[in-house]
């Protein structure tokens, strides 16, 4: 069955236009308060911001969680390669061939799914195995940067309130929004040198199995870890108003449970409230082909899509969509917003 | 220079002023807290001002109002003229918060790199900066280079004035300065108090020490549920007509007979020291003439001085602020006079605390 063709689709470039407009705007107002911000705090922002992003560097917590996503993409790509161990044999493919196609299935012309009927492209054991091992590494790597984000975003101020720092910090020549950007900017830092590790352990990966490192895939890691910048917002905007620990519990239940809560808000509102088909209900604002779940969570799926694009662009024809990266600026402006409107006014006692 | 740097440059421009001032929080019922009630002061610039009250009673209150951490319920506050919010105002700020806690996976080096870089400090002037400061507050330079989550409470209290004046700022603001120092760090701290008031900054010192604050400041406020109870100079606030304090062989009527038009009033407590409350311009010589031409055998006498410990916790003890087995000893260096009407105006309205 050939896939339904979205992009065309009146009802779905509807729903992408105004998913776009609302992120421009609120990524428009977030981007105007925190270049404004950084303008009138000049260099006291940006010493914040690497001080910040230093003293995570300086947390053992943060190098074990890398740790743990370096050895969880190695077994990953090392379990792949044993489950297809018969199959490769009977195919003729090799075990390099095999981890290089993960990396950069849709990249090589031996590769490229036929443009007509993905899915039977897909059916391929060869496009199959490494779709799969793709999205388990690109699962792994957000995963543990999901987590990196919550332990990092959850005791950056709330640990600041609770040993009563934030007033030395304070009592400084900064605004109280640069302390906020300050302290979010120092987390994204990291969580960009967390991309970068991840990206030279799985280039070096693919340099020991001789074929070189692949440099273009690193935008992708660093556009992916968007989804442990939106996380790292959230818990830093919770842990505002409540102590580190429950911020990051909170920010670990949302993770989990915001695809299903999403999910049925969606159903809901679309469904119930509006009437509108099912068929067209489960994709229709939000970009997603109908077997995609949505919500909060699903900024995970979406955000891979970029990583996607380099894997199986031709596989799902969304994934060109620019519309893509729509929602996650929307969530990430949102809980920027939310946190600004809670910051700027709270008396810390 | 612009208008505005004009303005805090100028000496005529107080350091802190508050008009009014008044902070209320509600409890978790609802119910409102007056934590400071219309409080007005004015602090020059230049001056050392010690600010004091016992727990709860407002001082960390005005504090975080000056440091913009809360915002006032009502009333104007500002600093060099300005609001406080004002971040040319800011920079000329120094605080040490009480029990400090700081990056403790840095050391002295890079905490003072940071603090300096939020003034807006450029990179060399903070590597200049920092080994003064340091030597200032007595950390050696091998101490500076250990992590500070190797430090002693003592020396963060040190790293922690150093962070307050790496940038020279006009106000320095240190709250309880003293806390975990020894003796010789205590007497560091004090000498660079000192030395920082002689260079023109103002110091608003906040602390329990009243010792140092008798040796160091030039005014004092006294604060009470969130009332300004008193704002005068040391000198002025333990101002108390001369009282001697004798000891004598025998004390007899013919004594107190002798001398009772030169003082105020004689007192002969139980356990047998007699105060005599010397009347305005006596000299004491005269006094012990008169009281040994009558056959007294003296064997010591004692100027007795009022200290602001005194004073401080006998203003407390006006407003009910001192349990009840304490007064007896608050209200010891009195004149009969005065701890009658201390009594009178605690009957009258002060509650025990």
């Amino acid at each position: 069955m050939r896939p339904r063709d979205f992009a065309v689709d009146p009802s779905y470039l509807i729903g992408t236009e105004l998913l776009q407009w609302l992120a421009v705007i609120a990524g428009s107002a977030v981007l105007f308060l925190w270049v404004t911000t950084l303008l009138r705090n000049g260099r006291a922002g940006w010493y914040l911001t690497r001080h910040t992003c230093l003293d995570i560097l300086r947390t053992r917590l943060y190098w074990v969680i890398t740790g743990f996503a370096l050895v969880a993409s190695l077994v990953c790509v090392l379990l792949m390669f044993l489950l297809a161990y018969p199959d490769m044999q009977r195919e003729g493919i090799s075990g390099v061939e095999l981890v290089a196609g993960a990396y950069l299935m849709g990249d090589t012309p031996r590769n490229v799914p036929t443009p007509d009927d993905p899915v039977a492209a897909a059916r391929d054991l060869k496009e199959g195995v490494t779709l799969l091992t793709s999205i388990f590494l690109q699962a792994l790597y957000v995963f543990f940067g999901s987590l990196l984000a919550i332990f990092i975003g959850m005791g950056l101020l709330a640990n600041e309130l609770e040993r009563r720092s934030i007033y030395t910090l304070i009592s400084k020549p900064l605004d109280r929004m640069m302390i906020f950007f300050g302290k979010l900017g120092g987390s994204f830092l990291s969580l960009v040198v967390y991309a970068f590790v991840v990206w030279a352990f799985d280039a070096s990966l693919l340099a020991y199995f001789g074929l070189g490192v692949r440099l273009n895939i690193l935008p992708a890691f660093v556009v992916a870890a968007l989804v442990p910048m939106i996380l790292a917002s959230l818990t830093l905007a919770i842990s505002t108003r409540t102590w580190a620990l429950v911020a990051g519990f909170l920010s670990i239940v949302l993770m989990f449970t915001s695809n299903n809560v999403g999910t049925g808000i969606q159903s809901i509102i679309l469904k119930q409230m509006l009437r509108v088909p099912a068929e067209k209900a489960d994709w229709y604002f939000l970009l997603m082909p109908p077997q995609r779940p949505v919500g909060l969570y699903s900024v995970n799926f979406l955000i891979e899509d970029p990583l996607t694009r380099f894997f199986v662009s031709r596989a799902f024809p969304l994934t060109n969509d620019p519309a893509i990266l729509a929602l996650p600026v929307l969530y990430l402006s949102i809980i920027l917003l939310f946190a600004w409107w809670s910051f700027r006014k709270q008396e810390f006692n | 220079m612009t208008g505005g740097l004009h303005t805090l440059c100028s000496l005529a421009v107080p350091a802190i002023t508050t008009d009014h001032l008044v902070k209320t929080y509600r409890s978790f019922g609802g119910r409102a807290v007056v934590a400071l009630n219309d409080v007005t002061l004015t602090i020059p610039r230049g001056e050392i001002f010690g600010f004091l009250g016992p727990n709860g009673s407002g001082k960390t209150t005005l504090l975080k109002c000056l440091l913009n951490i809360i915002f006032p319920s009502s009333g104007d506050l500002s600093i060099l003229d300005r609001p406080v919010t004002d971040l040319q105002v800011r920079r000329q700020i120094g605080y040490l918060p009480e029990a400090p806690y700081f990056y403790d996976r840095f050391n002295a080096y890079e905490l003072l790199d940071f603090y300096g870089g939020l003034y807006g400090m450029s990179t060399t002037d903070i590597k200049a900066r920092s080994p003064i400061v340091l030597a200032e507050v007595g950390l050696s330079p091998q101490s500076a280079t250990r992590r500070l989550r190797t430090y002693s409470k003592g020396m963060l209290q040190r790293v922690g004035i150093a962070q307050a004046i790496i940038a020279e700022p006009e106000l320095i603001i240190l709250d309880e300065p003293s806390t975990g120092l020894d003796p010789i760090g205590r007497r560091q701290i004090k000498e660079l108090i000192r030395t920082y008031h002689g260079r023109g900054h103002t110091v608003f010192l906040n602390t329990h020490i009243l010792e140092d604050i008798e040796d160091l400041s030039h005014r004092v406020g006294v604060i009470y549920q969130g009332n300004l109870l008193a704002l005068s100079t040391v000198a002025e606030l333990t101002h108390a007509p001369l009282m001697l304090e004798l000891r004598a062989r025998h004390w007899v009527q013919e004594y107190s007979d002798a001398i009772a038009e030169l003082v105020e009033y004689v007192e002969v407590m139980a356990d047998g020291r007699i105060r005599l409350g010397m009347l305005p311009g006596l000299e004491t010589p005269i006094v012990i003439h008169a009281l040994s031409r009558a056959g007294a055998d003296l064997f010591s006498v004692t100027p007795v001085t009022v200290r602001l410990e005194d004073r401080f916790l006998q203003l407390l003890a006006q407003q009910g602020g001192i349990p009840e087995y304490m007064r007896e000893a608050v209200h010891r260096d009195l004149s009969p006079a005065q701890r009658a009407l201390a009594q009178q105006s605690r009957g009258n309205g002060g509650t025990d605390a």
